[in-house]
């Protein structure tokens, strides 16, 4: 039995490199989906590439690809060289754990194949207070350090389907799905690394999907994190820490981390980084290269317009109060 | 003799308090076009103005930074309704110096019929070792650069203007153009005062957070227009630091500063530059400029949204295409 994995992912340099080796233990090959990345990833990728293994990446310029059609496209990628028996869908920051082949076989052998899996999260967050795990200084010291919820207050699963769905992707995606034990394979997601990360993914997400008619929902988790970097606040720990405990959860829904115990229960597999950069996530940058992006398709509609004849001093001052001084 | 003057700001709540007060006292009145300013600067003016200072507060909502095109609007907006025999097209961060009001009154009266008005353009160097302290601290402990090495003057355009339709201000306010396109040698007549009799003041870095804000939402913004910088420009240098992340440090404004307008090939040591004390700030009582300055990541975060709300926009309008892929790799 073959199994693939397909990870999607925007921008992840701080944390593709250590989960596509740690996943390769684990499965014959993976499929990276890289959509409108403007950080590091797309290098990081074409180094694994180049080294050998058994990667293939994919690129697409949309930087906030719509989740269904993300999810399908990821099983669909999966299946397209023909070799996968089985595909499990991952985000960036998704360890299989166990991280072995036969954890996998395990789950997958004797599964009915005409119904999707569903691997259940457990998420594990990094202790933000400490120095070295939110500079990410060292890229796997936030892996390394991160300690599980010793019960998932927003629990989640990653679907698996098998070569019976390929072409069918949207069927895998509205079918009931079999749980899979826990114990026998899981997914550990660290969905918040850095204080950096959070607020880089959270504002560039949110800007992503506004740009693409898609605007997040008020009070959902990327429009919290969203709403504290644009009114200027800096962020503290606590705040970090609240949003990893309850990521993707809907700001209403969030618990008090307090209430949350965390256990060690380490899931992250031997592995040695070559190209990830050693510097934390800088939003500024993520942010400004969205930015930049989208200033140059507002200069070619400018130019549009211009060759279209609209007067370039028409729509120019407006009053903006009534002030003004005698004639 | 009626004298205005003409700016558009973005993001100043800094110094646009300190801008306007100072103007004023050589100024009969200022019109100042916001230009999406994400800050307190539009709350700073429309404060002002009602305190019943001689102001004409407009605002412009174009994403894009088309300068020329919207300080030219202004321009003849003021032209239009006021009295103005000369209008002064400024930025926040320049103040007009002269030995006063009557002095200047004197030294425009003498300028040759038909010629424009030129002010030299010196740049200030505030002491970006000192601790933010609000913007008059910050203008009084700035020396001027001696040796000026940027080749750019300031126009003072004179009330013809009006009468001549096709004429522009040129980008950065350097010169009056007689129509789009023309070169210099079309530029009417432009008379250069001396340095003492009527300058105007440029601080245009006044502390790290504010000149992060300056360098990338000023490139987005002329991104958008289709004017993005030229690849010599120290400016575009100073946006690629930033992304990289690398330190925005004193010594690296300083040097920015007192090579304003100089290509990165042409720059000298900082410690080479001879700085001279010459206070321009008029005394001025601030009531409404914040105390503290607003970080980039708010104000950038606020500008990219407006482009995606226009990229939102102009996706609804147009018909669904299907996203593109390439398989880079097997």
């Amino acid at each position: 039995m073959r199994v693939r994995g397909a990870i999607g992912v925007r921008n992840g340099a701080d944390v593709i490199e250590a989960a596509v080796r740690h996943n390769l233990a684990a499965m014959d090959g993976v499929v990276v989906l890289a959509h409108g990345a403007t950080d590091a990833t797309p290098a990081i990728l074409d180094a694994l590439v180049a080294e050998g293994l058994p990667v293939t990446v994919v690129r697409d310029d949309d930087p906030a690809p719509e989740p269904t059609a993300l999810a399908a496209r990821l099983l669909r990628e999966g299946f397209a060289d023909g070799t996968a028996d089985w595909v499990i869908v991952l985000d960036a920051a998704d360890f299989l754990r166990p991280a072995s082949r036969q954890a996998v076989l395990r789950a997958m052998t004797g599964a009915d194949v005409a119904v999707p899996v569903a691997i259940p999260c457990a998420t594990y967050v990094p202790d933000f207070a400490l120095p070295g795990t939110d500079a990410s200084s060292d890229p796997p010291a936030p892996l390394a350090a991160a300690r599980r919820l010793a019960v998932e207050p927003h629990p989640a699963t990653r679907l698996a389907a098998s070569r019976s769905f390929a072409g069918r992707e949207a069927e895998a995606l509205a079918t009931r799905r079999a749980p899979v034990a826990a114990s026998v394979l899981a997914v550990a997601r660290v969905p918040v690394r850095s204080r950096e990360q959070l607020v880089a993914d959270c504002t560039v997400g949110r800007l992503a999907a506004l740009a693409a008619g898609r605007p997040e929902p008020d009070g959902s988790w990327v429009d919290a994190v969203y709403r504290e970097a644009r009114a200027g606040r800096p962020l503290p720990p606590a705040f970090v820490d609240a949003a990893a405990v309850n990521a993707g959860a809907a700001r209403a829904q969030w618990v008090d981390p307090a209430t949350v115990a965390r256990v060690d229960d380490p899931f992250l597999a031997p592995v040695a980084l070559s190209h990830t950069p050693p510097r934390a996530p800088f939003p500024l940058a993520q942010v400004l290269a969205l930015g930049e992006r989208l200033a140059r398709s507002e200069a070619v509609r400018a130019q549009a317009q211009l060759l279209h004849g609209a007067d370039a001093g028409a729509a120019l001052a407006r009053p903006a109060t009534g002030q003004g001084p005698p004639r | 003799m009626k004298l205005w003057g003409v700016a558009m700001v973005r993001n100043e709540s800094d110094i646009i308090e300190a801008f306007v007060r100072h103007n004023l006292t050589l100024l009969d009145g200022l019109a100042i076009v916001d230009h999406r300013s994400a800050d307190d600067t539009m709350k700073i003016l429309t404060t002002l103005a009602r305190e019943g200072l001689p102001l004409m507060v407009l605002a412009n909502d174009a994403v894009a930074y088309a300068q020329k095109e919207i300080m030219t609007s202004a321009l003849r907006h003021v032209l239009a309704r006021t009295p103005a025999d000369f209008v002064f097209p400024l930025d926040a961060d320049e103040f007009i110096k002269a030995p006063s009001r009557a002095h200047m009154e004197r030294v425009l009266a003498a300028m040759p019929a038909g010629a424009h008005g030129l002010m030299h353009w010196p740049t200030y160097v505030p002491d970006f070792d000192l601790p933010w302290r609000g913007i008059v601290a910050c203008a009084k402990s700035a020396r001027r650069v001696v040796e000026e090495r940027h080749e750019h003057g300031k126009v003072i355009v004179a009330r013809r203007f009006a009468s001549t339709p096709r004429a522009l201000l040129a980008g950065g306010n350097h010169a009056v153009m007689p129509w789009f396109g023309a070169t210099p040698a079309d530029l009417d007549p432009h008379h250069l005062f001396a340095l003492e009799d009527l300058a105007l003041a440029h601080l245009p870095h006044r502390s790290a957070q504010q000149f992060v804000v300056k360098i990338v939402i000023n490139r987005l913004a002329r991104i958008a227009v289709g004017r993005d910088l030229q690849p010599n420009r120290a400016r575009l240098h100073a946006y690629e630091r930033i992304c990289a992340g690398l330190p925005v440090d004193a010594q690296f404004i300083r040097a920015m500063t007192i090579n304003f307008g100089i290509t990165p090939d042409k720059w000298i040591d900082p410690d080479d530059a001879r700085l001279v004390d010459d206070p321009f700030l008029a005394d001025v009582v601030l009531r409404y400029t914040p105390a503290e300055q607003t970080p980039p990541l708010p104000l950038v975060l606020t500008a990219v949204e407006q482009l995606a709300q226009r990229e939102a926009a102009a996706r609804a309008s147009a018909p669904a295409s299907a996203p593109a892929s390439t398989p880079a790799a097997a």
